[in-house]
Parts: C-alpha cells; sequence; structure tokens
C-alpha cells in the first residue's frame, strides 16, 4: 500500500488551536481514536503514550512534529495530520513553533514498515515550502493532494 | 588540524534507525563543529537535521556510510561508531 493511501478525509484536521502541545495532542488523539475502531474506547491511554513518548525528546522540528507511538492490542496502522495556523511550542529541537502534526500510532511488530513511514513523512517534511504550503490549503482533499505531490519529488 | 573519516557501520538495533536515534545523533553532532554527513541506498543525509536522517529509511540491517569532516571529525566519529554497535542504547 502507498503510504499517501494512509490519509483519508478523516485523517486530517485543518483547524488546530489548541493553545499548548496537550490541547494539540488531545485533538490529534480524539481524531486517532475517531480514525480506528481498535483505539476508540482507549483514548485516555492514547494521550498518555503520545505525552510520555514527547516527554522523553521532542519530535518537533523545521515546523513539524511526527508524535508516534506502538501500542500493544493495535493490529493497523493509524495516521492523522493536523494544521495549527498560528503554531504551537512543542519544545521542538530547533526551539522554533510547530505547524503541521503527523500522529503516528503503530502495532508493536514492524520495525521495517516503520521505518519506511518515518522516511516518507520526513521526506515530506523536508520539503522547504512544506509547511507554507500546508498552512495554505483550504480544504482536506488539497492537503491530501499535497501530500502526495510532495511524496513524489522526494528523494 | 582538519581532518576526514570516513566508515561503514551497520544498523544493529532491530528497531532501525527511528525518531529516538535520529534524535540522539543530531544532538552528538550538533554540539561540535564537524560536518557529518550520513549515506544510505544512494540517499544522503545532513547529521545536523533529523528530518534529514530520518528520511535515510535506514531499516536494521542497513549499511550506513559515516562522513565527518572538521577538526574532531575522529573523536565524534568514534561516539557515532559506538552508537550504532550499541544498538542505539536500547532494548530490543
Amino acid at each position: 500500500m502507498a503510504y499517501s493511501e494512509l490519509f483519508t478525509k478523516d485523517s486530517v484536521l485543518l483547524d488546530l488551536d489548541g493553545g499548548d502541545s496537550t490541547a494539540v495532542l488531545g485533538a490529534l488523539t480524539d481524531a486517532l481514536c475517531a480514525k480506528n475502531p481498535e483505539l476508540k474506547d482507549r483514548r485516555d491511554e492514547v494521550l498518555q503514550t503520545l505525552m510520555e513518548r514527547e516527554s522523553r525528546g521532542s519530535t518537533g522540528t523545521d515546523g513539524v512534529g511526527l508524535p508516534h507511538v506502538k501500542m500493544a492490542g493495535v493490529t493497523q496502522v493509524t495516521v492523522v495530520v493536523g494544521v495549527h495556523q498560528a503554531g504551537v511550542e512543542f519544545n521542538a529541537l530547533d526551539g522554533e513553533k510547530v505547524h503541521v502534526f503527523f500522529s503516528v500510532i503503530r502495532p508493536e511488530e514492524g520495525a521495517d514498515e516503520h521505518i519506511g513511514l518515518l522516511r516518507w513523512l520526513a521526506g515530506i517534511a523536508q520539503h522547504e515550502d512544506f509547511v507554507s504550503f500546508s498552512c495554505q490549503a483550504t480544504s482536506k482533499e488539497e492537503l491530501i493532494a499535497l501530500l502526495s505531490e510532495l511524496a513524489s519529488t522526494s528523494a | 588540524m582538519t581532518s576526514s573519516v570516513t566508515q561503514t557501520v551497520t544498523v544493529v538495533s532491530p528497531h532501525g534507525l527511528h525518531a529516538r536515534p535520529s534524535h540522539a545523533i543530531v544532538a552528538m553532532v550538533s554540539r561540535v563543529d564537524v560536518k557529518v554527513t550520513l549515506q544510505f541506498d544512494g540517499r544522503e543525509a545532513d547529521g545536523r537535521s533529523i528530518l534529514s536522517v530520518m528520511s535515510l529509511g535506514a531499516v536494521h540491517g542497513a549499511e550506513v556510510v559515516l562522513k565527518g569532516e572538521g577538526a574532531h571529525a575522529e573523536e565524534v566519529m568514534q561516539r557515532l561508531v559506538d552508537f550504532f554497535e550499541a544498538g542505539f542504547e536500547e532494548n530490543a
């Protein structure tokens, strides 16, 4: 499966507006749990796991955050993308605010597949116009199309 | 004195070169005045960029070519080689 197929309209949050990292992770968690029935009744656990992961070292840099964890009892990879126009403090490596978040919940197995997905996401996120283009997207379809286009042009 | 060091290392961690070790590598490299690049599968990553390092897609068993240039290249490269050989210091 192409990684771009992981993104459907219910994977996209165009209007993240949480004032801090906890609020943003909460909104991403809601979207993850709504998308994957396996996570439906595990909202608190998902949020706590993501927060713990970030507390061990921020996944934010270059305006992009990649909060991702593996969880027991999960059989499929779930990904959501969220855009925060104003940007939020995420303790990023470069000290800059984060505007675009990719959040991933994955099974405990499948390390190689996970490296493949990280490679795909990092390739997109490295594009110099990725953050500004994402913030300009006016529809979910537009953002998904942007991901596909940038993925096809990254190394 | 500026020196240049090239060394090939294998990703022994079963988890591959994922986000946390990428972060650790960038932290090691960013503290010193050494230009480090990592090469794998025809791609080259800047050792100061976590996104660049993650975009290598170096899975378990990957052979990564490390290059360091700068006054303390040998020290930095040794630390990086140790980190790779230690499986990124994480439990399987």
